[in-house]
């Protein structure tokens, strides 16, 4: 420490980047040290034939992502950055609209990884903004169920374009202080005299559960003609007035519960587990009419500054530390085999993994849905009254 | 670049005035002004246009998103509403502006820099943090709620202050305030005290006063702050999104950060955004005849 | 974008320079106007005390009455690297999109205030409208144009953004400067032999300083607090008020309040620094 300060610097520069990581979280080098160093990296690239690139340093080892909530948790992401010397940078989305949106805005350049929702990938794909994932380079993939492994929604043209690692439906949320029999029925949704303190999601996939209201049921709620289409926006139609909010992202969930806003909506297990972190009242119910939800995979994009990385980040995920980190900080189902069964019993029936194929099977998983743009309509003109 | 040229060519005339010509001084300015704004306001307009098929942008020529600008429903509904809003948020605010930029006009001898300063501080601060402090204020449990229990005058909590368009429109009231109060401070502090007084003298009442001489006179103020109240209010998406109940549809401009941002459908926001700009664009045509838009020109 | 437009059409006032003293009107009407005035001041500052006053919550719930007091948020703000990163970003992108509006801004107000020019009426409206017109506008805008263009948003492309509705604020200062300026000066300095080029640099650029200066500052808390033509944009930057605005989305708020607090008290620094820089130059006071 008692180096003059720009000696250091000249110093650090001849230093190998993840060296001088490894002085940075020892701390043997402050963070100016480290943005004085980026700075002259920066000048020293500026001045010379690579201009407008960034130096090589500030890339190598981070990772930016555009994930939902919680799946860049400190406790989970924080081991894996120090063992593999990189940082990671993640964004949360609010949609599987919005991951797409800043996908394609920058053409892939400005995120390297996306935890693609099964509704999610064959845009991606469509769009060109998908790499091509090599299974062999993932240790921990022989380990996935079967159905994990090369699932429809993340293979086109028989090759792979994600790493399915988490699962999980979405529920019904409610206050039990307020509400003391826990509600059956996605109609709660709908009871007047839960009016101006319900919340539901803003997203035009929702219609999805909405669908599961309907009469006939649909066999598969997101292949929806136009007729039943309409229904579903009649229900929308009726429920808006009595929608205190639509949320955007869980963590506004968990605030509208804990401000007594609301006393009922629809989430996931991850926004339950942030109301409980704060000691808030909240309580998990699955509706009889069935449940929609999501199976989530890590795709990288097509121009990933370092692929590398991004598969040693998927391949984490589904390892056991990774999957261990899902159960813990989301309460989400997971994908791998050999996990599941060090689960304890009372955590496999709580998160459907008594026979996974089986539990999977039921719940409505969200998928591609080619008229989407009908959706996205119906969706908007249904809330907007 | 026709202006350039034309500019260039008036440069000739008045040389001998001024050894800068106006072209030299005008060039970056015009070249940046043409280059990151015009064109691309120009582009935008092109987009509405075009059309979008799946992912790709279809750039044939089609009406389409126009008629569905005008026929759909949901589009007409909103854009009224945000007009509504709008023009709601601007007078409430020329009614709020008027005491105070008269007072430190005209009655403050003593602090007036200071109390015109306080006027213009909430705007040093983040827009969105004002407005996310209404959320803590307009809440079920929030402090207004919790004022207006104590002191009896509700019996239980008004839930209709937050996450609904009275929210949004006390809020758009608060964060654009000063836009108002500024300009009609000016046009005001300028406004000769003699006239008031000659208008007293003659018998006049403080309403007569107000109405005859005040208010016409100070018309250029108004119409300049109107205009910033007002398109703050038409292209905000902020403040729909923290204080309105459903934040895409509750306000124009989050149907079009949403055309942009999430739908992907550029084409539709782009035609979108047309009745906003023709609005502002009457607006404003209407504000520089009056004068309002600084004074550095002739006409 | 929020306080762009009044700073546009009336910038002169936003930092004003020495009001002069003027005799008030003779009292008339009781203490109506001075009560109402004051309930206007409060509506206004109510937002920032419930600000201040949730920065030292000690709960996360934003209920009234405060259930307890803390200083954890300003702990946690002291250690967050990304508020800090964002806010060394933001202060970047607000320097050069204000020396750029600088640069570009008084040449345009020298040519507009010192020549005739065909088109000028135009010209001059249409320099206002980056200002005038919703911030959603420009910013989709030029969203679709470097899409066009192929550049990647960085943080050069929200540089640009705010450099230009900033060039309309210091435009609009200057010209209201050069304005109250007698020309008089200018043929003064030439009669008595001095060159243009000494005339510019010893007389009327020392008088439009403080215009300049005033409104470089301005310029640079407004691209400070813009948000919504940053949204669109950025790449993966955030500056700071999209940070705070991807927190305030997942409710996150007592550290948002901290941070604010803190902004609060620093732009109370900079309005006191802008007024007394437009003071020291201008006819006392």
């Amino acid at each position: 420490m008692n180096q003059p300060r720009e000696d250091r610097i000249e110093f650090l520069i001849e230093l190998e980047p993840a060296q001088v990581m490894a002085q940075y979280r020892s701390g043997q080098v402050t963070r100016r040290d480290l943005s004085k160093l980026f700075a002259a990296l920066g000048l020293t690239a500026a001045l010379g034939p690579t201009i407008g690139r960034s130096p090589a340093l500030a890339q190598s080892n981070e990772l930016t992502m555009i994930v939902w909530e919680g799946y860049s948790s400190d406790s989970l992401r924080i081991p894996w950055e120090e063992a593999n010397d990189a940082t990671v940078e993640a964004t949360f989305a609010s949609t599987g609209d919005e991951m797409f949106a800043a996908m394609q805005g920058s053409g892939g350049t400005t995120y390297d990884m996306v935890s693609a929702s099964s509704d999610l990938p064959q845009r991606l794909y469509d769009a060109g903004l998908l790499m091509e994932i090599d299974p062999t380079k993932l240790t921990n993939y022989p380990d996935l169920y079967e159905q994990f492994q090369k699932p429809p929604y993340i293979t086109f043209d028989e090759k792979l374009f994600g790493v399915n690692f988490a699962w999980g439906p979405t529920i019904l949320l409610y206050n039990p202080d307020e509400i003391a029999e826990a509600p059956t029925s996605w109609n709660a949704l709908l009871d007047e005299q839960y009016s101006g303190r319900i919340t539901t999601w803003n997203y035009p996939l929702q219609i999805g559960q909405y669908a599961l209201l309907l009469d006939p049921k649909p066999e598969d709620p997101f292949l929806l003609d136009d007729e039943q289409l309409a229904q579903v926006k009649d229900l929308l139609v009726q429920q808006r007035p009595l929608i205190r909010k639509y949320w955007d992202l869980g963590g506004e969930v968990a605030e509208l519960f804990q401000n007594g806003e609301v006393v009922i909506g629809d989430g996931w297990s991850w926004i339950t587990l942030q109301i409980q972190g704060s000691n808030g009242s909240i309580a998990e119910a699955s509706p009889e009419e069935g449940v929609t939800g999501w199976s989530d995979s890590w795709c990288i994009s097509s121009e990933a500054a370092n692929p590398e990385l991004a598969l040693k980040w998927a391949d984490y995920m589904i390892g056991p530390e990774g999957q261990m980190g899902v159960i813990e900080n989301l309460n989400y189902s997971i994908t791998n085999s050999k996990v599941v069964e060090t689960l304890p019993t009372e955590v496999r029936e709580q998160l459907r993994m008594t026979d996974v194929p089986a539990e999977y099977a039921k719940i409505h998983m969200w998928k591609f849905i080619p008229n989407y743009d009908k959706w996205v309509q119906v969706w908007q003109e249904a809330t907007a009254s | 670049m026709a202006i350039a040229a034309a500019v260039q060519a008036s440069s000739l005339k008045g040389a001998g005035r001024l050894n800068l010509g106006p072209l030299g001084l005008l060039a970056a300015p015009m070249a940046w002004m043409s280059f990151f704004y015009l064109a691309p306001l120009a582009l935008l307009l092109v987009h509405a246009f075009w059309s979008v098929d799946y992912l790709t942008i279809d750039r044939t020529f089609t009406l389409a998103n126009i008629q569905t600008v005008i026929d759909n429903p949901l589009y007409r509904t909103v854009l009224v509403r945000t007009f509504l809003i709008a023009a709601a948020v601007t007078l409430t605010d020329i009614v709020l502006a008027f005491p105070i930029a008269f007072y430190i006009a005209k009655r403050v001898t003593r602090h007036r820099e200071l109390l015109l300063m306080l006027v213009v501080f909430p705007l040093w601060s983040s827009y969105l943090v004002r407005a996310f402090a209404w959320k803590t204020i307009l809440g079920t449990n929030g402090i207004l709620n919790s004022f207006l229990l104590t002191t009896g005058i509700v019996n239980e909590p008004v839930s209709a202050f937050l996450y609904s368009k009275t929210g949004m429109y006390i809020t758009f009231c608060q964060v654009w305030l000063p836009f108002m109060i500024l300009p009609l401070f000016t046009i005001l502090d300028r406004m000769p005290s003699s006239l008031l007084e000659a208008a007293s003298d003659l018998g006049g009442n403080w309403w007569q006063t107000f109405r005859r001489i005040i208010l016409p006179l100070s018309l250029p103020g108004l119409l300049a702050g109107s205009l910033s109240v007002f398109s703050l209010t038409m292209g905000d998406y902020i403040t729909p999104s923290l204080i309105g109940g459903s934040p895409g549809t509750e306000l124009i401009g989050g149907i079009i950060a949403d055309q942009f941002g999430i739908a992907n459908n550029w084409p539709l926001g782009a035609a979108l955004i047309l009745p906003v700009l023709a609005i502002v664009s009457v607006f404003l045509l209407l504000a520089n005849r009056a004068g309002a838009l600084g004074r550095g020109e002739p006409g | 974008m929020t306080a762009r437009s009044a700073g546009a059409l009336m910038a002169e006032t936003v930092a004003p320079a020495a009001l002069p003293l003027r005799p008030a009107t003779r009292k008339r009407g009781g203490p109506w106007l001075g009560i109402a005035s004051a309930i206007v001041y409060l509506f206004l500052y109510v937002p920032l005390f419930v600000v201040v006053l949730y920065s030292f919550s000690a709960t996360k719930v934003n209920a009234w009455p405060i259930q307890g007091y803390t200083l954890d948020w300003y702990r946690e703000l002291m250690v967050d690297d990304d508020i800090q990163e964002s806010a060394r970003l933001s202060v970047t992108v607000g320097l050069i999109a204000a020396a750029v509006a600088v640069v570009l801004g008084t040449l345009a107000a020298f040519a507009l205030d010192r020549s005739t020019f065909p088109g000028k009426p135009a010209f001059r409206f249409f320099v206002v409208m980056p200002i005038v017109l919703p911030g959603i506008v420009t910013g989709v805008a030029m969203l679709s144009f470097f899409s066009m263009l192929g550049w990647p948003l960085s943080k050069w492309t929200i540089i640009v953004g705010h450099a230009t509705f900033c060039i309309t604020l210091i435009l609009n200062n200057v010209v209201a400067r050069l304005g109250q300026l007698p020309r008089s000066l200018d043929e003064a300095s030439a009669d008595l032999g001095a060159p243009p080029g000494r005339t510019f640099w010893r007389v009327t650029f020392p008088l439009v300083r403080p215009a300049i200066l005033a409104g470089a500052i301005l310029a640079f808390t407004l691209s400070f607090d813009e948000v919504i033509v940053t949204f669109f944009l950025t790449g993966r930057d955030k500056t700071l008020p999209l940070l705070i605005w991807g927190r305030l989305r997942q409710g996150i708020s007592p550290e948002i309040n901290a941070a604010a607090t803190v902004i609060i008290v620093v732009s109370l620094a900079g309005v006191l620094l802008s007024n007394r820089l437009s003071k020291q130059t201008t006819f006392g006071g």
